[in-house]
């Protein structure tokens, strides 16, 4: 990783389109502004890792598991306790 | 027309029928090409089918079924106005609880270009009219209709759904 050192107002650029400045430093916290082109996407590291996350979560939903939530949502919104169908006729 | 393997079963998806994505899923940046398939015993729900992994798929549904809306568009489909957001629901565990969606990071669907991207926002935005109770996915992203009979309920959803936020 490379570490550098800079004091407020003071800037570091990536490449040509990025620019870093360290807007205000105070009580543990440093306020940046980022100036760059719109198509770039710049997250909280934490807001990246929860949608991260919520991905993983949705990509296991298989079409079963679907049709059981459905047929069960079905039955509950209409007001009837359908009896569970046996599995072994 | 290719044969794809996919989570219901091999597919014969044509071209025209594949979506390119321009903005990468955080977690899955390697996959580009999905197909949008649809059940019809699934109602609004619609599948995000990798071609490139036969076994990662997302269900989908149109963001006012959880009273959400996304009234700004992302970077990526500038120029264009006419994009579909599409949230990403999280099935429970068990039947009886509730789905929940992603709502901070819809995918946001071009259908012009046959592109789409997740779009991450900073915050939530609720719908000011009332949950869609629409029993169809928004005809304007001309899904591929699948027949899934083995598996498929014998009743529709037309309700409001129960809803959760992750």
């Amino acid at each position: 990783m490379l570490v550098l050192t800079r004091r407020r107002g003071q800037a570091i650029c990536i490449g040509d389109n990025i620019r870093i400045v360290i807007t205000r430093i105070e009580e543990g916290q440093v306020r940046l502004g980022i100036e760059c082109t719109d198509a770039l996407t710049i997250l909280r590291e934490e807001l990246l890792e929860t949608v991260r996350e919520a991905n993983q979560s949705a990509q296991t939903a298989v079409p079963a598991q679907l049709d059981h939530w459905l047929q069960h949502h079905d039955a509950a919104t209409s007001g009837s306790s359908r009896p569970k169908e046996d599995s072994n006729p | 027309m290719t044969h794809y393997a996919t989570r219901f079963g091999s597919l014969d998806i044509a071209d025209n029928q594949i979506w390119e994505c321009i903005a990468a899923m955080p977690g899955f940046t390697e996959l580009r090409h999905f197909a949008l398939l649809h059940v019809p015993t699934h109602g609004p729900f619609v599948w995000l089918q990798s071609l490139d992994d036969a076994l990662i798929t997302f269900l989908l549904v149109a963001p006012a079924h959880f009273q959400l809306q996304y009234t700004q568009a992302p970077h990526f489909a500038h120029p264009q106005k006419s994009g579909i957001p599409m949230v990403m629901v999280i099935l429970p565990q068990q039947p009886d609880g509730v789905l929940q969606t992603n709502g901070l990071a819809p995918l946001y669907f071009l259908p012009e270009k046959k592109q789409f991207g997740q779009w991450i926002v900073e915050q939530q935005e609720s719908l000011t009219s009332d949950i869609s109770t629409s029993n169809t996915p928004p005809a304007n992203l001309h899904v591929l209709t699948i027949l899934d009979d083995a598996q498929a309920p014998k009743k529709t959803v037309a309700r409001p759904l129960s809803i959760g936020a992750a």
